[in-house]
């Protein structure tokens, strides 16, 4: 029955704020600084006015360096662990339409396995296993993806077997087209592309979110992070630094820059999302 | 005429704001009779077999018509529903829930959505059969007797849809519909993806089934020779040119 | 129509399909899909497969087109070997030999747009640029009714239109034979014939098309020739619009209401029909339990009608 017209799907916006948000939140770790300034008594708890852009800490050292150190941080692991689950999820894709029975039993059966561990423990045995100084966010970031991955290839192989799996495939091998492009234009650019990089955005926020948490753990029980070396600050410091707002102590500006950060990772996942969604 | 008036139905109008869909349609139903209802694509005869039972679904809807059940009482359930809108409609709804699936069955155009793809055919039929107005004292012979009277085996009560052929869908879907012992059985289109030998084994039964129950069938269907063998009565929908 | 080029040859066609039992040891079943099947279709030719589910006919086209590859028998596509070729062997062929599946919605990819389709179609398989297929996409879907349909996605579409979207597709590429199967199936009478014209309205004139269905109307109306299955064998092979049925199935087939309907199932072994026949067979009481019938010329002197009946056949009717 004709469903309601689908309308021009303006992706101009979206891919714009997409781009924009990538760049913020990815380029600046490459300017942070390996150890933070000297203090400067002076402008403790400084506002933006004072020490620009973002304000200072209670020792007088730019917040923007815990920006960046922070971005430094979590930038690298999140987009590789965002890449390893949308690779995983695309072949889980073209297993469901190219497997045999056999290949899709054994793929079921890993992923039945791998979804059934207790995500957060295993998170947790991963960073207190790491060496002191092999410690980064990396590995947990990784461990997160493939822990990830069942549910993100069983959304792929309900799409392509939505589509028809091996019938649509067979359908158009007949009608001439090679297998290529059934695959890799059919297949993955036209159909599998929203769910896979929705599913690469979210386990990107998620692994930016799971560095904040285990760094704010960190920071209020008085321990070394699992995440970076002591010598680098987080962005769970910042907010950490903010909360303490309540306290009555005057760092407005940590907590606002803290969840202004949380805020843009999220407007980013969702401007990337709205940029590659479906027609 | 002897024969249990069912469904006393007249000048059905039924509109959306952009164009009419059915207007001033008379259909009465009897026991032991088939009634047909006929007509080309988008004359709307779907809607009718649903308003016949309460379910209207378009807005604003039912704008005219008459609706009785003479063999229950004399109410005309479509008072209140004249030209009231959506509320109303859905209100008829509710207050004729109980009529469906024990007055009359509805047997949907494609057989297989009839049945319940997670459930086996034998716990279908005795879900059917418990809205009996005495259920049996004995549910396996029920299944086993409302079985054989369709040309299924008793080892098919343990099949799901799925292991099933589109031809036994079809008499899987006569029996559901027969169970509840209901006083009319509305069948849309039971040709639907059937060739020609098995469209006719498949209505044949279905009226000799309603027959033996005596109860009345409404058939919705296209399909000229199979209305004029088997109707006693038919109702034409004009048609409304739509693009196929 | 004799002198006109063959497209198709197929020659004693069977299919068996074996299925396992539930466990690696259990007794497999051998499902005897095609029992030796002769096809040929010429250039400019219909031919209708007909016949009830289950008969072979949809096994018949799929092996045709390669989608299957037959136990044993030839098949040639325009003087071409085609059996027992490998996927690459056959698909720098397959863009003339064109498949519409039943499903109308197996070859469509729902982020496309109806033009998008086609013009793919025409762009990748058909070698024009961008801007003529286009052009030429928009000609296309203007000839099969879909002018106002250029930028509509596949779940936006009627069934009718979404098929009539694979036709243009398939036939904008002037292929040498168009395979349909069950074009019609869901539709309404009256919207039936629109697709079956626009199918068969706009082939080239040069190709052959086969088509599978059980729309016995559809099948008198626009074929040249009729090929009547029962259980896996062709039992009756006839031009509808000169001849009649002869074959007692055949004839139950297109009249079911005229005739008593089959209450039996279909015999294992002689004429598979014999425990529903009607025609007297006191003559010929064991040869229609024992042996299968051969297809061969029906009585009454036309050259293109072929039954496969004993009595028939035996001249004893």
């Amino acid at each position: 029955m004709p469903g309601a017209p689908a309308g021009r799907v303006n992706r101009v916006l979206p891919a714009s704020l997409a781009a924009a948000g990538l760049a913020l939140l990815l380029v600046p770790g490459f300017f942070a600084p390996e150890f933070l300034s000297e203090p400067d008594m002076a402008n403790a708890f400084a506002g933006p006015g004072a020490v620009p852009p973002f304000g200072a800490d209670q020792r007088g050292r730019p917040l923007l360096e815990y920006a960046t150190q922070g971005a430094w941080v979590i930038a690298l692991p999140s987009l590789v662990a965002a890449l390893v689950v949308m690779a995983l999820s695309t072949v889980g894709g073209l297993i469901a339409c190219a497997g045999g029975r056999h290949v899709q039993t054994v793929v079921q059966i890993i992923s039945e396995i791998l979804g059934a561990l207790p995500r957060l423990v295993v998170i947790l045995v991963v960073a207190l296993v790491l060496p002191r100084d092999g410690r980064g966010l990396l590995p947990i970031a990784l461990t997160w993806a493939f822990l990830s991955a069942p549910g993100a290839i069983d959304e792929a192989s309900a799409v392509a077997a939505r589509l028809g799996g091996s019938r649509f495939v067979e359908a158009l091998r007949a009608h001439g087209f090679s297998r290529p492009r059934i695959y890799l234009v059919h297949l993955v650019a036209f159909n599998l592309r929203p769910v896979v990089v929705r599913q690469g955005v979210e386990t990107f926020m998620q692994v930016t979110f799971l560095e904040i948490a285990l760094s704010y753990l960190a920071v209020v029980s008085n321990q070394s992070s699992f995440t970076h070396a002591d010598s680098v600050q987080s962005w769970a410091n910042l907010l950490d630094l903010g909360y303490k707002v309540v306290l009555g102590v005057h760092s407005g500006h940590a907590l606002a820059l803290g969840l202004g950060l949380v805020a843009l990772v999220a407007v980013t996942a969702v401007a990337v999302t709205h940029a590659v969604r479906a027609r | 005429m002897g024969d249990v008036h069912l469904v006393k139905l007249r000048n059905l109008t039924i509109r959306t704001h952009a164009r009419q869909l059915v207007s001033e349609i008379d259909l009465d139903c009897y026991e032991g009779r088939v009634t047909a209802l006929m007509g080309p694509s988008g004359s709307g005869k779907s809607l009718t077999a649903r308003a016949v039972m309460g379910c209207l679904d378009v807005d604003p809807g039912l704008v005219d018509g008459t609706l009785h059940y003479p063999a229950l009482d004399d109410r005309d359930w479509y008072a209140p529903v004249r030209g009231q809108g959506m509320r109303a409609q859905r209100r008829l709804l509710k207050d004729s829930a109980p009529l469906r699936g024990s007055y009359f069955t509805y047997s949907p155009q494609a057989a297989s959505s009839a049945l319940n793809p997670g459930r086996t055919l034998g716990q279908q039929l005795a879900l059917a059969i418990r809205r009996r107005r005495q259920p049996p004292e004995d549910l396996s012979r029920a299944i086993r007797d409302l079985l054989s009277e369709v040309g299924l085996a008793p080892s098919d009560s343990r099949l799901l849809p799925s292991e099933m052929s589109g031809g036994m869908n079809q008499r899987a879907a006569l029996a559901i519909a027969v169970a509840p012992l209901p006083r009319l059985v509305i069948a849309d289109e039971p040709e639907t993806g059937l060739d020609p030998v098995l469209t006719r084994g498949v209505i044949e039964l279905m009226v000799d089934v309603c027959r033996d129950h005596r109860c009345g069938l409404l058939l919705i269907s296209h399909h000229q020779q199979t209305v004029d063998k088997i109707a006693d009565d038919v109702v034409h929908l004009p048609g409304v040119e739509v693009a196929p | 129509m004799s002198e006109r080029p063959v497209i198709v040859s197929a020659r004693e066609i069977r299919k068996d399909f074996v299925q396992g039992g539930a466990f690696p040891w259990s007794e497999k079943t051998t499902n005897r899909a095609l029992q030796g099947v002769d096809l040929t279709v010429r250039a400019g030719e219909v031919v209708a497969l007909v016949g009830q589910s289950g008969s072979g006919k949809t096994t018949l086209a799929r092996i045709v087109l390669g989608l299957e590859e037959p136990t044993s028998g030839s098949i040639a596509l325009e003087g071409l070997r085609w059996h027992g070729l490998s996927e690459r062997e056959r698909h720098p062929h397959r863009v003339k030999y064109q498949y519409v599946p039943q499903d109308p919605m197996a070859a469509l990819d729902p982020q496309q747009t109806a033009l998008e389709h086609v013009a793919e179609t025409l762009r990748v398989l058909g070698g024009r640029s961008r801007a003529d297929a286009t052009q030429e996409g928009q000609a296309m879907l203007e000839r099969l009714g879909l002018g106002e349909r250029f930028g509509a996605l596949p779940r936006e579409m009627s069934g009718g239109e979404q098929r009539r979207v694979t036709l243009a597709r398939v036939l904008a590429l002037t292929p040498r034979l168009v395979v349909a199967d069950e074009p019609t199936s869901g539709l309404e009478p009256d919207r039936r014939a629109a697709v079956l014209q626009a199918l068969i309205g706009n082939l080239p004139p040069s190709a052959g098309c086969i088509l599978v269905t059980h729309d016995m109307t559809a099948a008198r109306r626009w074929a040249h020739r009729v090929l009547v299955m029962l259980a896996g064998r062709v039992i009756e092979e006839l031009d509808l619009r000169e001849s009649d049925p002869l074959h007692p199935y055949a004839q139950v087939l297109f009249d079911p209401w005229g005739h008593p309907a089959p209450e039996h199932a279909l015999a294992p072994s002689g004429c598979p029909f014999h425990t529903n026949c009607a025609l007297p067979d006191e003559a010929l009481v064991g040869t229609c339990r024992g042996a299968v019938p051969a297809l061969s010329a029906a009585p009454g002197g036309r050259t293109d009608h072929c039954v496969a009946c004993h009595h028939h056949t035996s001249g004893v009717a």
